[in-house]
């Protein structure tokens, strides 16, 4: 058996030699706004250096707000303490991490060395949320595995989670940060920490 | 040709020197990292069974918190060490990255990690992974021959992926869950468990000669795992990406903390679901097809579990609609 299985693996390895093909997940609507914002981010990559820092938050700020539920993850986030916020510490904290997250962006995505995003296929999930399975193709050819979470809100199709080589959720990493924070400020704190971090990734572009 | 050789060689004494500085600090975590979260006190393990919360606010903020009860402790090293890292592990890195062209990087990366393949299977073979044993036993055969003796990773290009197996891993296989989070000075993130598995290795290398070749492969891989990890927060073409994940970040010691947590978790879990050692791996292997070829990883018969983050996550999204 093992011995078959170590065969197996090198005979398929010689003979697919030629890469394969991803599986198409043409139509599907959570796809198509994963493929949307995809283009959009390119479009800025390539346009990274005209555009500037702030130039660049201006082009994608909408487009996240479109493509992320940032409200919901926001309150994923704060976890056990959000039902304690006042409305307005809830509003506070959605507004400074949707700039925060916008800020990310714009100050990571600074210029296109050749990546190639491709979506790659969609899984439904038993609540109706679906897995959109995606990988960004660096120009060496090293690809990495994002797959984004996403719920159908109010007739859109938004992320809620991405999960980096289908393990590391970034939501999950986000909830400890908040809550180690909350735990020692209070929102006041966090909100803090989001518009100061904001402002940081604002000004290195 | 000189010249290249000479690129190589310097790019093989950067690694060599990179393996000090990268073991050094949180700046490039190890794989080996946190412990076992199905242990902790406090709380609850969820499986599909369980009902899912109404509220995301009925849920304790900590339940999938890494066990980290020398936190105090912990971050006061991981304050030292930091200093270390951006006087000499960044601007070292940063060297390397300037200086070495990118396809010489990769194949000096892909020759180390090739040189860990049999430390890999030796650890598949303890933890009774049948089928990840002999996906690295092809790998390393085709790298070591057709990827011209490791310098080209053919195996991973024709989605025969690398294998995870490490004697961490192995312990935790072997029932040795419970394992605080530590921040050794100079090494950075490990937990009790993964360190004393990362010793066992270091001194199984002595007797082969392998000291060397293996601590450069688990620089190699320790640099891939920085790179990795940091992707969602920075653009993909910078190396210094621990560098970008610490200015993604609102309180790094925490943010570190969860993503080496949930990367560990992920390859613990999965050796536990390949696992003949456990009832859930040998139904696994029984029901385990001949490999077919996909677009994504034709080996993967038996796909991992949920890790406890994701299962977490998906019981949390489940009763989360709406803000208000």
């Amino acid at each position: 058996m093992f011995f078959c299985r170590v065969v197996a693996s090198l005979g398929l390895a010689l003979f697919f030699l030629l890469p394969t093909n991803g599986f198409s997940a043409a139509g599907d609507p959570a796809a198509t706004r994963v493929d949307s914002f995809y283009a959009a981010l390119l479009d800025t990559m390539k346009q990274a250096k005209q555009l500037g820092v702030k130039g660049r938050y201006d082009k994608l700020a909408p487009v996240l707000s479109n493509t992320y539920d940032l409200p919901l993850m926001s309150r994923i986030a704060v976890g056990q303490n959000w039902a304690a916020l006042s409305a307005a510490e809830q509003q506070s904290i959605v507004a400074a991490f949707t700039r925060m997250t916008a800020a990310t962006y714009a100050s990571r995505f600074n210029g296109f060395a050749g990546e190639q995003f491709e979506v790659l296929q969609t899984a439904d999930q038993p609540n109706g949320d679906k897995i959109v399975k995606t990988r960004i193709v660096q120009s060496d050819g090293t690809a990495v595995q994002l797959n984004y979470l996403m719920r159908n809100s109010g007739g859109a199709w938004k992320i809620i989670d991405v999960y980096l080589n289908g393990t590391i959720s970034e939501l999950a990493s986000r909830r400890a940060e908040f809550g180690s924070i909350l735990k020692s400020g209070g929102a006041n704190a966090l909100v803090s920490a989001l518009t100061k971090q904001g402002d940081k990734l604002l000004a290195g572009g | 040709m000189l010249t290249g050789l000479w690129k190589i060689a310097v790019a093989i004494a950067l690694t060599a020197m990179l393996s000090a500085c990268a073991a050094s600090g949180p700046s490039l975590p190890s794989p080996d990292l946190v412990g076992s979260r199905d242990s902790l006190p406090g709380t609850k393990p969820t499986n599909a069974a369980v009902a899912a919360p109404t509220d995301v606010a009925s849920l304790p903020t900590d339940s999938n918190d890494a066990y980290d009860p020398y936190e105090k402790m912990n971050r006061s090293v991981f304050e030292r060490n930091e200093k270390f890292n951006r006087s000499v592990v960044y601007p070292l890195a940063g060297f390397y990255i300037n200086n070495i062209p990118q396809p010489v990087r990769t194949s000096v990366e892909n020759f180390v990690s090739n040189l860990a393949e049999p430390i890999v299977f030796a650890n598949d073979v303890l933890q009774l992974r049948p089928d990840a044993a002999a996906t690295t036993v092809g790998r390393f055969a085709i790298n070591s021959t057709v990827g011209l003796a490791g310098i080209s990773d053919v195996a991973s290009r024709n989605s025969i992926a690398r294998q995870s197996g490490d004697f961490g891993q192995t312990l935790y296989v072997w029932g040795f869950r419970k394992s605080p989070y530590l921040i050794v000075p100079i090494i950075g993130p490990t937990n009790v468990r993964d360190l004393f598995g990362t010793g066992v290795e270091v001194v199984a290398s002595i007797p082969a000669g392998n000291l060397l070749p293996t601590q450069i492969a688990s620089a190699a891989n320790n640099i891939t795992v920085a790179g990795t990890i940091a992707s969602p927060f920075t653009k993909l073409d910078d190396v210094d990406n621990m560098k970008q994940l610490e200015d993604s970040s609102l309180d790094f010691y925490t943010m570190l903390r969860s993503v080496v947590d949930q990367k560990r978790q992920a390859e613990l879990q999965e050796a536990l679901a390949q696992s003949a050692w456990t009832a859930a791996g040998r139904a696994n292997l029984r029901t385990a097809t001949p490999p077919q070829p996909t677009a994504l990883s034709p080996f993967q018969h038996a796909p991992a579990p949920k890790t406890p983050t994701e299962e977490f996550m998906a019981n949390t999204l489940q009763g989360a609609n709406g803000v208000n």
